[in-house]
């Protein structure tokens, strides 16, 4: 029964992902951009921009997921979904599980897809750009939920764009370091492992907390 | 037992208990303060590398700590207004939030003001724990931000108690991170906390001067709760009557 | 099955009703009336669980139920079919999925159930909503002005499907402007009278 209730919401986040896939397309674009900026930006100091490397991704990606989070819940609470979520009688935190699994996934992959061709731009090289995957790929997902805590409690609000952007970025810093630090020290040669092991740990934390934050944020916004 | 505390939470009670002590509290609170600043500013041994300069801790490290004691008190007050429903809670949300975003900020400007001649600079990257102040204040504003952007003051307060138990939870990896992010960059950091606390002639007058921020804070958050109690509740009997005298 | 005792809300800072209290029983249709803003949804809500009652308590005879709400919103997604939409809402309530296709059928959307809900017209969207009266297992119904642009037709099915759930011992709150054929009888309860 709850297994068929997660794969229904997954399903249907999947789909209607799908259907909306012009609007997974624009984090994409503004990731391509703003790395694309930091070169002509920066005058293409390859050394300079190599050194700076890691800490641009990072930072442009999880701008590009921030971006992504404004609509996560909105069209949901316009057509009456978050209604029938929380009088469904399912537990909101399992159907707010499901929906923030299918959003990681949808949001990070192309993401986590496009970091080496961009991190190719910046002269990034060999070992680190398998480093830097693992590390988006273990880091993205924990950015998309902590958004999508900060979407569900600046739902409806207006402006809430610049809101979310004030309350999320803060969480972000974590991720950030552990993330940026894990392809510096893969660029330096030294072991990367250890700030690996962190960002899977912040995954494990992030997976367990977020359906229930983001959970009792949902019921919050229906008062 | 229960009920005492229903009672006591219930707006109109608390009104009248913290009316009746605020008075004591206030007093207590200045003569505690001017006593805690002359142990420290006058009384307290001159630091032996630092000098004068080092008694600026005696504002500067209670601050720091009730910096992180309002945010923690916040998340506490706001499982109970998530959980339970409890209207007091749900007001000390914010003003946890307010008081807590002015020790921080004085923890900053004051870490500031010390940074200057120990390091002949404002701000200092190798510095970690003015770092975590630093997005301390940001996890403040964000929960103010949040609180002033929604209309509904009870709706408000527990979107609010749901950023900060998320902030809570949050506190203690920036934290860590922030130091690992430093030994990564930094190598060794300034550690100037240690230091001027080791000796009892300089740690005792810091303890008391952390004791009476401890007490300034209640004192203000119970003021600023049971004003705010009152604006909440001003179309109730019981309110009615106060005003009326 | 549920009871409300001396509920009262407030929005705004204004109290829509104080001291409400009345008893749902099984078989029982309940009309909720009253002007616009008199709290006619926010006393639906309170009831559906989402609104906390201010003042008061719901007590419930036995478990908890969750009820069938169909809402303003009634909760159609834009860009899935009538459908996906009503397949996904079966799944979420404990219902078979398999009885969507002919319940859209007998609410006459037949014809569009691979259409997007977003080329749909407002009263065939609340149709695919409320097609789940036809199978919904629910003992109790809150509905929110569900007769809001429906047509003639669709509002003789959806007067069948409260009889239906009269009958067979369940319960119906909905709020309404609209009179009911005679066939129905219910109990009225008037805010901001």
């Amino acid at each position: 029964m709850m297994g068929r209730i997660f794969a229904a919401v997954f399903r249907r986040e999947v789909r209607l992902a799908w259907r909306r896939r012009g609007q997974l397309l624009q984090p994409l674009m503004f990731y391509a951009l703003v790395m694309l900026l930091f070169p002509l930006g920066a005058g293409a100091d390859l050394t300079l921009l190599g050194q700076a490397a890691p800490s641009l991704l990072w930072v442009a990606a999880l701008l590009a997921v921030l971006l992504a989070q404004g609509p996560l819940f909105s069209a949901d609470l316009e057509e009456g979904g978050i209604e029938l979520w929380v009088t469904s009688g399912v537990s909101l935190s399992w159907l707010a599980l499901a929906k923030l699994i299918a959003h990681a996934m949808i949001v990070s992959l192309p993401l986590i897809l496009i970091s080496p061709i961009l991190a190719g731009w910046l002269g990034v090289s060999g070992e680190a750009l398998g480093v830097l995957v693992i590390s988006m790929a273990l880091g993205m997902p924990v950015l998309c939920w902590v958004g999508a805590l900060g979407a569900a409690l600046t739902l409806g609000l207006p402006r809430g764009g610049i809101l979310l952007a004030l309350i999320v970025l803060p969480l972000y810093i974590p991720v950030l370091m552990f993330g940026a630090g894990a392809v510096h020290a893969a660029m330096e040669g030294r072991p990367a492992g250890g700030a690996l092991v962190l960002l899977a740990g912040l995954l494990c934390l992030g997976a367990s907390l977020a359906p229930l934050a983001t959970a009792a944020a949902l019921r919050i916004s229906q008062e | 037992m229960f009920h005492r505390y229903a009672a006591l939470s219930s707006p109109r009670h608390f009104y009248a208990v913290a009316g009746a002590w605020l008075p004591w509290l206030s007093v207590l609170t200045v003569l505690g303060f001017a006593a805690g600043l002359y142990w420290g500013l006058v009384v307290a041994p001159p630091d032996y590398q630092q000098g004068e300069a080092y008694r600026i801790i005696y504002v500067h490290v209670p601050s720091a700590w009730l910096s992180l004691m309002a945010y923690t008190v916040m998340a506490g007050a706001g499982l109970v207004a998530l959980v339970w429903h409890v209207k007091l809670a749900e007001i000390a949300v914010y003003e946890c939030a307010v008081l807590g975003a002015w020790f921080t900020a004085l923890a900053l400007a004051t870490g500031m003001l010390w940074g200057k001649p120990m390091w002949g600079t404002w701000w200092q990257w190798g510095d970690a724990r003015l770092l975590s102040e630093l997005i301390l204040l940001f996890l403040y504003i964000g929960v103010l931000g949040l609180h002033n952007a929604i209309a509904d003051p009870r709706k408000a307060a527990r979107v609010a108690s749901v950023l900060a138990l998320a902030g809570i939870v949050n506190i203690p990896i920036i934290h860590y991170s922030v130091e690992w992010w430093n030994t990564l960059h930094q190598g060794a950091t300034v550690t100037r906390f240690d230091k001027p606390a080791a000796h009892s002639s300089m740690l005792w007058p810091l303890l008391f001067m952390g004791g009476m921020f401890i007490l300034y804070f209640s004192t203000v958050l119970l003021a600023r709760i049971r004003v705010r109690v009152l604006e909440q509740e001003a179309d109730r009997q019981w309110a009615e009557e106060v005003r009326n005298g | 099955m549920l009871e409300a005792r001396g509920l009262g809300c407030a929005r705004g800072g204004r109290a829509l009703f104080e001291n409400l209290s009345f008893a749902v029983k099984a078989g029982q249709l309940w009309l909720v009336r009253g002007a616009n803003g008199s709290g006619k949804t926010s006393l639906l809500r309170i009831l559906a669980g989402l609104l906390p009652a201010e003042e008061g308590e719901l007590v419930w005879s036995g478990e908890r139920e969750p009820p069938l709400w169909v809402g303003h919103r009634v909760a159609v997604s834009a860009d899935l079919t009538a459908r996906e939409n009503l397949e996904f809402m079966a799944a979420l309530e404990g219902d078979d999925a398999g009885a969507a296709a002919a319940a859209l059928e007998a609410i006459g959307l037949g014809g569009f159930s691979e259409t997007r809900a977003g080329r749909l017209s407002e009263g065939q969207v609340r149709r695919i909503a409320l097609a789940r009266l036809a199978f919904s297992a629910r003992r109790l119904w809150l509905l929110d002005e569900p007769l809001t642009s429906l047509d003639e037709t669709s509002t003789r099915w959806f007067e069948a499907q409260l009889l239906r759930q009269i009958e067979r011992g369940g319960a119906v709150v909905m709020a309404t402007h609209r009179e009911l054929s005679d066939s129905l009888q219910g109990w009225t309860l008037r805010l901001g009278a």
